[in-house]
C-alpha cells in the first residue's frame, strides 16, 4: 500500500480527540480539576507556605510558588482525572463494543493505540500548561512580590531563572502523568471493563509502593520531583531513568499488544 | 393461608432476590479473582510491616507483634484494598447494570428496583465482610508465625497493654467496627454508584469523594492551634476516611469521649446516603 | 445515487474470487471454534453464511474482518492477505460485527462523520460530507441522523450499521446478523436494502443469519457451518439438491 492509501495521523487524532470530547464527563472532569487548580491559588494565599516534602517547608512568594499547585493537583490529576480518561478511552470503547467499527477499519492499530495515547497527553498536557499558567500568573499578582527566590536544588534565582525552573518542574510533571496514561492503556488492555480499568490503575499507583520505593513518584508527584531536582541522594534519584523504562515499556507493551492480539469484545 | 396469598401478592421473597443477587455477583470473574485480595494484601502489608519494624522501637504500639498484627494490617489496607474492592462492586453492579439496561430484565420479574438494590447492598456486603473476616484470619496466621510475641505489648491512644490473648479480643472489637465502618462506605458508594450517568464517573466521584475526605482533615490541621483539642478530634473525625484509618483504634481506646461521637458520625453518614439511596430507587421505581 | 455507480468497480481477473477463505481454524484454549473452513465467494453474489447459534459465524466474521487471527488458514479479499496485509485488505471491505454498536455519546451523523476519517479514499472534508449524505440516503436515515445514537431503535441502528459499513466504498460487505431484532416489516426493508446493494451498487455480499427464509430469498450461494465446521459450501440449488425443500436440507445437515 503506497502513502496515498494510508489514513493521514492528523485524521486519526481527529477522530479519537472526537470521541473524547464528545462525552460529557470529560468536560466535567476537566472543569472540576481548573476549578480546584483555581482553589488551590485561594489555599496556597492563605497558608504562604508549603512543602518540598514532609520534612521540608517553604516560605512561598511571587516566584516560587507555581510548582506547589501540583502538590495537591497531581493526586487529583492521577486519581481521578487520568484514571477517568484512560479508563473510557482505552477501555470503555473497547468493552462496550463500539470501538470495533474503527478497528475494522483501514488503520493501522498500533497507530490507534499511539493516536489514543497522544490525544489523552495533549488533554492532560494541556491541563498540566493551565495549571503552570495560573500558578505562575497568580503567584505574581498575589504572593509577596520578591526579585529573588530559592528553589531546592536550583539555589537562588532570579524572575528568569525561576520560570525556567518552573517550566522544567511542569515538563518532568507532564512526563509523569504521560507515563501514567501509558499505564492505562496497559491495564485497559488486560481489564477492559472501565471499572475494573479505573480501579487497575489505582492499584497500579498504590501497589507500586510496596513493589519498590522507586516507584512511589506516581503517588507523590511533587515531592519526588523536587527531590529529583534537587538532586537528594535516595529513591527519587533514579526518577528520569523510572519515567523513561516506564514509557518504553507502555508504548512496547501497547502498540504490540494492540497489533497482535485477538479482539473478542 | 392467607398470609401465603399475600407473600404472592408481594411478589417474590427479599431472600430469593438476595440469593440470586449473591449468585449473579459470584458468578463474575472479576469478583472471583478479587476474592484473592485478602490473602494477597494481608501478605504485602506484613511484608511492609516487618521492613517499618526494623526502623521501630519495639515499645511503640506501632511496633508489629503476633498480637498486634491483624490491626496494624487492617489500618494499612481498609482504606486502600478494600475500598478499591467495594468501588469495583458498587460500580459493577449498580451502575453498569442499569446504565447498561440489564436491571430491565428484573424490573419484569415484578421486583422493585429498591428491593433489587437493598438485596445488591447486601450481597456486597457479604462479599467485604468474608474479605474481612479472610483478611484477619490470614493476618492472624501470619502475625503468630512471623512476627515476635511478647508476653505483653502495649495498645494504641495509651488504652493498656495486653496479653496476646487479650489482644485477639481487642482485634475481634477493632474488626467489628471496621465491618461496621465498612458498610457504611458501601453506601455511600451506592449512592454515588446510583446518581452516576457512567461506571467511570462513578468512580471518579467515589474517589473524589474519598480525596475529600483526606482533603478536609489534613486542610482543619492548620487551624488546630485555634481550637480546643476535644473540638478538634471531633471534627477531625467527620471524614469517614479519618474513622476508618485512625478513629477505629480512638474509638476503642474512648479518645475524648471518640466512641459515641464516632458511632454517631457513622449512623449519621448511613442515614444520610441510605435514605438518598432508598429515596432515588423508590422515585425511579414509581416513575419509570 | 449515480456517483456511486459512476465509480468504476474493479473487477478482479474472472479466476480471482472476491473474497477466498482458505482453511481457517481457530481455537481458544482447547476448544475449537472454527475447524478448517474453507470457500470462496465470487464477485457481485450474495453468499448467505447459515448456521445455528453458536456455530462460529461470528468468529468466522471476526477472522475475516481481521479482528481475531486464525491458528491456520488465511483469507484473501481481493488477492489481499487478511492476515498478513490487513490494513490493504480490509480497505475493500465494510463491515457490522455481531451487532450494530456506535458511540452512543454522539449522533447518528457523528459517528458517521467520526468513522469516515479513518478511510484513506475519504481525505478531504467535502468528499467525507458528501459520502455520509450518500450512504445515509442509501439507508433511509436521513431524516434522524442528527439524534443520539442512544435514542434509536435496534432496526434503526441496524441501518446505521449498514451505512457506516459503506462509508468506504468496500466492494465486500459482510454483515452479521442483520435482521435480528427487526419485525417483519423491517425484514423486508432490508432484504429490500440488501438486494438493491447488490444490483444497483454492484456490492458483494456476504449476510450471516440463523433464520433460512431470510437467507434463501436473496442468496446466490449459502455456506453452512456447524460447531465450527463447515458442513456446506454450494449454490442454493445445489443444497436444496434431492431433498426438496431448502429446510428439509438444513434440518438433515443439522441432525447428521
Amino acid at each position: 500500500m503506497n502513502n496515498k492509501n494510508k489514513v493521514g495521523l492528523g485524521n486519526m487524532v481527529r477522530s479519537e480527540a472526537q470521541r473524547v470530547f464528545k462525552r460529557k464527563r470529560t468536560w466535567a472532569v476537566l472543569i472540576v480539576y481548573m476549578a480546584f487548580a483555581l482553589l488551590e491559588c485561594v489555599f496556597l494565599t492563605m497558608m504562604n507556605t508549603s512543602f518540598y516534602d514532609p520534612r521540608r517547608s517553604v516560605a512561598l512568594d511571587s516566584l516560587n510558588t507555581a510548582p506547589f499547585l501540583l502538590r495537591e493537583l497531581a493526586i487529583l490529576m492521577n486519581f481521578v482525572v487520568i484514571p477517568m480518561l484512560a479508563a473510557d478511552s482505552f477501555g470503555g470503547d473497547v468493552s462496550s463494543g463500539a470501538l470495533r467499527t474503527v478497528l475494522i477499519r483501514p488503520v493501522s492499530r498500533a497507530k490507534l493505540f499511539g493516536v489514543k495515547w497522544l490525544v489523552l497527553g495533549l488533554t492532560v498536557g494541556g491541563l498540566t500548561l493551565f495549571t503552570w499558567a495560573v500558578g505562575t500568573a497568580f503567584a505574581r499578582i498575589a504572593m509577596p512580590a520578591v526579585e529573588e527566590t530559592t528553589l531546592m536544588g536550583a539555589g537562588r534565582l532570579d524572575s528568569s531563572g525561576a520560570l525556567g525552573f518552573t517550566l522544567g518542574f511542569y515538563m518532568l510533571a507532564f512526563c509523569v502523568f504521560s507515563a501514567l496514561i501509558g499505564i492505562g492503556g496497559v491495564v485497559s488492555r488486560v481489564l477492559p471493563n472501565p471499572v475494573l480499568a479505573y480501579v487497575g490503575i489505582l492499584a497500579v499507583i498504590v501497589g507500586g509502593l510496596y513493589v519498590s520505593d522507586r516507584l512511589s513518584f506516581l503517588l507523590s508527584v511533587s515531592d519526588s520531583l523536587f527531590r529529583f531536582l534537587g538532586g537528594i541522594p535516595g529513591s527519587d534519584a533514579s526518577l528520569a531513568w523510572m519515567l523513561c523504562a516506564m514509557l518504553a515499556g507502555c508504548a512496547i507493551i501497547g502498540t504490540w499488544s494492540w497489533q497482535r492480539r485477538d479482539w473478542t469484545q | 393461608m392467607s398470609l401465603l396469598v399475600n407473600e404472592n401478592i408481594e411478589g417474590v421473597r427479599f431472600a430469593r432476590v438476595l440469593e440470586a443477587e449473591w449468585r449473579r455477583l459470584w458468578k463474575r470473574r472479576p469478583v472471583r479473582l478479587m476474592a484473592l485480595t485478602a490473602p494477597a494484601a494481608s501478605l504485602v502489608s506484613a511484608k511492609y510491616l516487618l521492613s517499618q519494624n526494623a526502623l521501630l522501637d519495639p515499645a511503640l504500639p506501632e511496633y508489629a507483634t503476633a498480637g498486634n498484627v491483624p490491626v496494624l494490617a487492617l489500618a494499612e489496607m481498609l482504606v486502600t484494598a478494600f475500598s478499591g474492592m467495594m468501588l469495583v462492586l458498587a460500580g459493577l453492579t449498580v451502575t453498569e447494570e442499569y446504565r447498561g439496561g440489564q436491571l430491565r430484565m428484573g424490573m419484569l420479574r415484578a421486583v422493585s428496583l429498591t428491593r433489587i438494590m437493598a438485596a445488591k447492598w447486601l450481597a456486597c456486603l457479604s462479599f467485604v465482610l468474608i474479605q474481612l473476616a479472610l483478611y484477619f484470619l490470614s493476618s492472624v496466621v501470619i502475625g503468630r508465625f512471623g512476627f515476635p510475641n511478647p508476653a505483653s505489648y502495649p495498645l494504641f491512644y495509651e488504652a493498656g497493654t495486653v496479653s496476646y490473648a487479650q489482644g485477639i479480643f481487642y482485634d475481634l472489637a477493632y474488626y467489628g467496627l471496621a465491618a461496621l465502618a465498612l458498610a457504611v462506605l458501601l453506601t455511600v458508594f451506592f449512592w454515588i454508584a446510583t446518581i452516576g450517568r457512567s461506571s467511570t464517573a462513578a468512580l471518579g466521584t467515589g474517589i473524589g469523594f474519598l480525596l475529600l475526605s483526606y482533603a478536609a482533615p489534613t486542610l482543619l490541621n492548620y487551624f488546630r492551634p485555634l481550637l480546643d483539642a476535644g473540638v478538634y478530634m471531633r471534627m477531625y473525625f467527620l471524614s469517614l476516611l479519618m474513622i476508618e484509618w485512625e478513629g477505629l483504634a480512638a474509638t476503642l481506646a474512648n479518645l475524648h469521649g471518640l466512641a459515641v461521637w464516632n458511632f454517631g458520625v457513622l449512623a449519621g453518614y448511613a442515614i444520610l446516603f441510605g435514605g438518598m439511596t432508598a429515596w432515588a430507587w423508590k422515585r425511579r421505581d414509581s416513575f419509570e | 445515487m449515480e456517483k456511486i455507480q459512476q465509480r468504476p468497480i474493479e473487477i478482479p481477473q474472472a479466476s480471482h474470487p472476491l473474497a477466498e477463505v482458505g482453511n481457517v481454524t481457530k481455537k481458544v484454549r482447547k476448544r475449537i471454534l472454527l475447524k478448517d473452513v474453507s470457500f470462496a465467494v465470487e464477485q457481485g453474489e450474495i453468499c448467505g453464511l447459515l448456521g445455528p447459534n453458536g456455530a462460529g459465524k461470528t468468529t468466522l466474521i471476526r477472522v475475516m474482518t481481521g479482528l481475531i487471527r486464525p491458528d491456520s488458514g488465511d483469507i484473501l479479499i481481493g488477492g489481499r492477505s487478511v492476515v498478513r496485509e490487513r490494513e490493504a485488505a480490509v480497505a475493500n471491505v465494510g463491515a457490522i460485527v455481531e451487532s450494530p454498536i456506535f458511540f452512543p455519546y454522539m449522533t447518528g451523523r457523528e459517528n458517521l462523520d467520526n468513522l469516515a476519517l479513518l478511510h484513506p479514499n475519504l481525505p478531504d472534508r467535502k468528499a467525507r460530507k458528501r459520502r455520509i449524505e450518500e450512504v445515509l440516503e442509501v439507508v433511509r436515515m436521513d431524516k434522524r441522523a442528527d439524534e443520539k445514537v442512544k435514542t434509536y431503535s435496534l432496526g434503526m441502528k441496524q441501518r446505521l450499521g449498514i451505512a457506516q459499513a459503506l462509508l468506504g466504498d468496500p466492494q465486500l460487505l459482510i454483515l452479521d446478523e442483520p435482521a435480528n431484532g427487526l419485525d417483519p416489516m423491517g425484514i423486508r426493508e432490508l432484504r429490500e436494502l440488501i438486494l438493491k446493494l447488490k444490483t444497483e451498487f454492484g456490492k458483494t455480499i456476504l449476510v450471516s443469519s440463523h433464520l433460512l427464509d431470510e437467507l434463501q430469498k436473496i442468496c446466490d450461494r449459502i455456506v453452512v457451518i456447524r460447531e465450527g465446521e463447515q458442513v456446506f459450501s454450494g449454490s442454493r440449488e445445489e443444497m436444496i439438491g434431492s431433498s426438496g425443500s431448502l429446510e428439509d436440507a438444513f434440518v438433515e445437515m443439522m441432525t447428521r
